[in-house]
């Protein structure tokens, strides 16, 4: 099934990431995501403090000067991951970014197709396809130039969290290629920050996949017979549904202006970054002056088959994973020293005797030398490893898998797929046992078998609050739909708004009480906590409800307790770095669980839950409606009761099935505040601007104007002439609809809250569109 | 007015232009011939639209051209949507546009035109660049629209001149066949006497202007003719030309990063080429202006018009003709929206947009300008 069924066409390059980082900071909570608003509070407590009295004059200022670990609060600079980060410019590396996302040409670096295959022992790479271009494409904007992808955060703080939106993938062009019209956004899979000890953010890889049923498809020319092919097997085979394109992207590298672009070159990282403050500085006075700095990571995928039953976005086929059971393996890090570090996910097909691997995520690697201009990456020689099937306890190894095999060579060659020739006895064997990878001794167990695998079709919704919407879980049993199979669903979130952290449950605590040591802090350094429920499931204490009981050990396992302070969750979540653990979403057919946290508080918890059951296809409906803005991600467990682990690491959450939502806040008063502001001053000459000062740009564009500068260049949020003369264009491009899947929605987060919404349609329709009629609005506008 | 106009262009047509002084007789009413215009256009458009294009920039006493006379929408669409004076009324720049201008030592007898707009149809602007001076903002091309005095007159006489009338249509517009429209564009040179120098050697076409800026302040300055979109009513679907100034790559640019030369995509088509090369000659003051080319049909060619430098960006999805008959009202929705949404993106119509379409709205015979109209409040 999937890509791992043949034929396979591959194709490697270079993909640019151009995201806005005023709003990506990694550091400093400058945006208070959960309401779509500046970050009030924690300006207030800068010296000098930035105002919204003053902001004008004082907040881009901030943004391009270096802060200083004095200068901030201390709820900022004791956030265990912000050790190390500081100073820290808040604009970052890319103010200007645009989310853009698509494929590198230019001079020598090429993304193209480079071969493919009709079955395993059959390398094409003399077919017309290859040698040609893929690209990422994004919606029309006004003509017929491209435009590209765009990847947008859904959840700045989660792992599975960005959303790649784009119009179509284009592999070759119009005389041979083949045109693959979006169906499904992509989501990052599989992102495994475990690897970040290695070099960084550099040795951070992920997964995205799409499929497009063949009304989305369009074959151009005849005359490659590996398209043929491919069109062929799609049509003839009842069980295949459409086409599957997946590719990983990984070794990313930062500041490559004038090597892999035109841009002026940058330096965003070391603790001089005067000239990149003037640069910015130059850009916010004149919008000719605004530049990209994207960054960079290499690409490997492929094109192949999408079959029934298989997930659309998401990596399907048997998985392998590093449990917490699982040996992590040795590398060196690019400071040299030995790290361990977990393999990443492999994807297992057995087709006949040939078992087919995708470990396009599975393998660590590196640089060769992350100081030349365009670096090269290498893997790791692990030696060699043991493929083997466990069933009862009892290993038999069917293939050995050698470095000469999952090299860089053959990564590059094969976009990370490797087909293993074994027994009959031994596929056998495979379909009944699970699939386990392990050290060449045979019992040191680097991967197993994760038998059951959840997929949320949706993933990455948006929801408003009030509002209520329907997801599709896709289950699979060893690669399979799995069919009546029973599983449980709740919702976790961070406690943080700066950059990717750690998850805890969502739960009920309408009187805000609830509280646990969040982190600790032993002489400078912050640690995170992460409490555990005190007892595994303890039984239905009624129809519906769940309790956990008994009484908690020490939280803190300090050396030195005399010089450990202890940070309760209460505390920061009250402070503007922050974010409630509320509930975010009811679910349809929730049920209620209790327990208590492992601590001396023996702190109560009450958290949500529904079961579901799949019916006979292997999906299941999972309706939620948004209750409180935030960023839940929806984790699915397949125990027999509902035990959800109170909290864990986000180094952890590559391996899981995460789907985050979001849950856009909404204020009901807003339209109604604006339509009587309307009302009492429609027959001023000055309405207009009446109107925009009170209203449109303070209480819906502002936000977006300080997080966005690139706008600057096509629409300054600030400017209402401006705004104006593109009312045509704003009032599609705000619209629900855009927000769901164009590449050109606005703004491009769509964190656009459903109040904002309408105030802003009912100006640009009522208003401007009709040249603010001297005329009174009623309240359905 | 007209014979006023005609009067003087007669007594100004030079020697060169002598072959043209019939042609340019009354021209705006077609030489008071109507059909035997539409068969000499339907011959050559591509011929006629530079013969347009030569009487409008004839001059007038050596200080002005024949289009400066036309009348601006600002004095058309006034701000607070009252009766705008008659179209022959005298009229005279702001007094602190001359302060200023005298201090920069603007020849103040010339007229001054208000380039009231700097945004395109698209809501974006068209930055200069390239070998345009830096300057410490970005610097946009700007606009200004003119009318005829047929077109002012049915504008007054159906009282559209304010939304108040334009709310109140019961029926469609239909301007008379006389009916002139001028659309330009303008480098802004304003004091910045070398770069007047590089444009003036280039051939563009000078004049004194001002505008008011997003501070409320009056600019005064020069400005150099980049574009020139020439509509007349000669068939009911009107008639759609476009010329520009063959250097405009060299002073503005793109809106990509990095920036590109802007470029016209879309023509010259062959036939002005043709007329190009043959009235370039002829009239070396307008030899760097081209015809890029002519609509008048809606299944004919070229499909695509449109300048670099009024709808830049979107000149691969440009159709003057297709865009124009979208322009209609609605009292409950307003003016059309031609930003159409497809394929999830925006496209702007290069096909007839179906009647349908238009349902609830009253058709403004393809005249946007009048979406410049302000409310009587």
């Amino acid at each position: 099934m999937s890509i791992l069924n043949f034929p396979r066409v591959f194709f490697n390059g270079k993909m640019r990431w151009n995201p806005p980082t005023a709003n990506n900071n990694d550091v400093l909570p400058v945006y208070d995501a959960v309401n779509v608003d500046l970050n009030w509070p924690f300006f207030a407590d800068l010296n000098p403090p930035i105002t919204p009295d003053n902001v004008e004059q004082t907040l881009q200022p901030w943004q391009i000067k270096m802060a200083q670990a004095q200068d901030l609060p201390d709820y900022v600079i004791n956030v265990p991951s912000n050790s190390g980060n500081l100073p820290i410019m808040p604009a970052e590396w890319d103010l200007f970014g645009d989310n853009a996302c698509d494929l590198v040409d230019y001079k020598q670096t090429h993304s193209r197709i480079i071969g493919g295959q009709t079955a395993s022992n059959n390398y094409i790479d003399d077919d017309p396809l290859v040698g040609l271009d893929f690209q990422i494409l994004g919606n029309p904007f006004g003509g017929t130039e491209p435009t590209p992808g765009r990847f947008v955060d859904i959840s700045p703080w989660e792992n599975t969290f960005t959303a790649l939106y784009f119009d179509k993938i284009l592999l070759g062009n119009q005389d041979t290629g083949i045109e693959l019209n979006r169906q499904y956004r992509m989501l990052d899979r599989m992102l495994n920050f475990n690897w970040g000890a290695i070099n960084g953010l550099t040795t951070v890889t992920t997964t995205w996949q799409s499929c497009f049923s063949p009304e989305n498809i369009r074959w151009f020319g005849s005359n490659s017979a590996l398209l043929n092919t491919l069109k062929q097997q799609m049509e003839s085979d009842p069980e295949v549904q459409g086409l599957m394109v997946r590719f990983s992207t990984f070794l990313t590298f930062y500041d490559k202006n004038g090597i892999f672009n035109d841009y002026p070159p940058v330096t965003s990282r070391g603790s001089d970054q005067s000239k990149l403050s003037a640069m910015y500085k130059l850009a916010l006075e004149n919008s000719s002056e605004i530049f990209f700095n994207p960054a960079y990571s290499n690409v490997a995928g492929t094109l192949g088959l999408w079959r029934k039953g298989e997930f659309p976005t998401a990596p399907c086929d048997r998985r392998l994973i590093c449990g917490p059971d699982q040996t992590q393996v040795k590398v060196k890090s690019q400071r040299g020293s030995d790290v361990a570090v977990p393999l990443g996910v492999t994807l297992a097909q057995l087709q006949g005797t040939n078992l087919a691997l995708d470990v396009s995520n599975t393998f660590p690697f590196n640089a060769i030398d992350p100081n030349v201009d365009i670096p090269e990456p290498f893997k790791f020689d692990l030696g060699t490893l043991s493929v083997g099937v466990n069933l009862s306890g009892s290993y038999t190894e069917i293939a050995e898998l050698k470095f000469d095999q999952y090299n860089q060579q053959m990564f590059d060659r094969y976009s990370g797929l490797i087909d293993l020739s074994i027994s009959p006895e031994h596929a056998t064997l495979a379909e009944r046992g699970e699939l386990q990878l392990r050290q060449a001794d045979k019992t040191t167990v680097l991967l197993d078998e994760q038998l059951y695998v959840a997929e949320i079709v949706q993933s990455g919704t948006f929801v408003d609050v009030g509002e209520r919407t329907m997801l599709d879980v896709m289950v699979q049993y060893k690669g399979k739909p799995a069919p009546n199979t029973s599983f449980w669903v709740a919702q976790y979130s961070n406690a943080y708004n700066i950059t990717t952290s750690d998850y805890y449950l969502n739960f009920d605590d309408p009187q805000h009480t609830t509280d646990f040591v969040l982190y600790t802090i032993t002489n400078g350094t912050s640690s995170a906590n992460l409490p555990k429920f005190a007892d595994a499931y303890a039984g239905a204490s009624s129809p519906g409800q769940y309790s956990r009981t008994k009484s908690a050990a020490t939280i803190v396992d300090a050396q030195d307790s005399s010089s450990t302070t202890e940070v309760s969750y209460r505390e920061v979540a009250s402070s503007p770095v922050g974010i409630m653990l509320d509930t975010n979403v009811a679910f349809d057919g929730e049920q209620l669980v209790k327990g208590v946290l492992d601590n001396e508080q023996k702190t109560p918890i009450t958290y949500r839950t529904v079961k579901l059951t799949t019916g006979a296809d292997g999906t299941a409906k999972l309706g939620l409606s948004g209750e409180k803005p935030g960023f839940p991600a929806l984790k699915i467990s397949f125990a027999a009761e509902p035990e959800f682990a109170f909290s864990f690491s986000y180094t952890q959450a590559y391996i899981d099935f995460m789907a985050p939502i979001r849950v856009l806040p909404n204020d009901p008063t807003l339209v109604d505040d604006f339509i009587n502001y309307w009302n009492g001053i429609y027959l001023k000459e000055d309405a207009a601007e009446l109107i925009w000062q009170a209203f449109i740009y303070p209480k819906v564009l502002r936000v977006f104007y300080y997080l966005y500068p690139i706008m600057d260049k096509y629409m300054p949020l600030d400017q209402r002439h401006r705004i104006e003369g593109a009312v045509d264009q704003l009032i599609t491009l705000i619209s629900t609809e855009y927000r769901e899947e164009s590449t050109l929605a606005m703004p491009i987060t769509r964190d656009l809250p459903a109040s904002s919404r309408a105030v802003l349609e009912l100006w640009a329709n009522k208003l401007v569109k009709r040249n603010y009629p001297p005329m009174p609005l009623s309240s359905g506008g | 007015m007209i014979k006023r106009l005609t009067q003087c262009l007669s007594l100004s047509l030079m020697a060169t232009t002598a072959a043209y002084a019939d042609q340019c007789d009354n021209f705006l009413r077609f030489g008071n011939d109507i059909e035997q215009t539409r068969t000499h256009f339907q011959q050559t458009p591509e011929k006629i639209a530079w013969q347009w294009f030569v009487c409008l920039n004839q001059e007038q006493g050596g200080r002005i051209r024949y289009w400066e006379q036309l009348l601006p929408t600002s004095r058309v669409y006034l701000k607070n949507g009252a009766t705008p004076e008659p179209f022959d009324s005298q009229w005279s720049a702001p007094q602190a546009v001359l302060d200023q201008a005298k201090a920069m030592g603007m020849d103040v007898s010339r007229v001054f035109h208000n380039l009231d707009a700097d945004l395109q149809v698209d809501g974006l602007p068209l930055e200069m660049g390239g070998d345009s001076p830096k300057t410490p903002s970005a610097t946009f091309v700007r606009y200004q629209l003119l009318m005829s005095e047929d077109t002012f007159n049915y504008i007054v006489d159906k009282k559209v001149y304010n939304v108040n009338g334009q709310a109140a249509l019961t029926a469609p517009l239909k301007f008379p066949s006389s009916a002139w429209e001028l659309k330009t564009s303008w480098l802004w040179i304003g004091d910045n006497k070398p770069f007047l120098s590089l444009l003036k050697n280039d051939q563009y076409y000078i004049i004194n202007a001002y505008y008011l800026d997003q501070n409320g302040q009056y600019q005064a300055g020069y400005a150099a003719l980049s574009g020139m979109h020439v509509i007349n009513k000669l068939f009911d679907d009107w008639v759609w030309i476009t010329f520009e100034n063959q250097n405009n790559h060299k002073y503005t640019i793109d809106n990509q990063m990095p920036a590109n030369p802007m470029v016209n995509i879309t023509g010259p088509t062959p036939d002005a080429k043709v007329q190009n090369s043959s009235f370039q000659r002829e009239y070396p003051m307008l030899g760097e202006y081209e015809l890029i080319g002519v609509q008048y049909r809606f299944d004919g060619e070229p499909k695509l018009l449109a300048s670099s430098q009024m709808e830049s960006a979107f000149q691969s999805r440009s159709s003057c003709i297709d865009c124009h008959h979208t322009a209609a009202y609605s009292k409950e929705d307003g003016y059309y929206n031609f930003a159409h949404k497809e394929q999830g993106g925006i496209l702007y119509p290069i096909d007839k947009t179906p009647d349908s379409a238009f349902a609830g709205y009253q058709m403004l015979d393809f005249v946007w300008s009048l979406k410049r109209a302000q409310w009587r409040r």
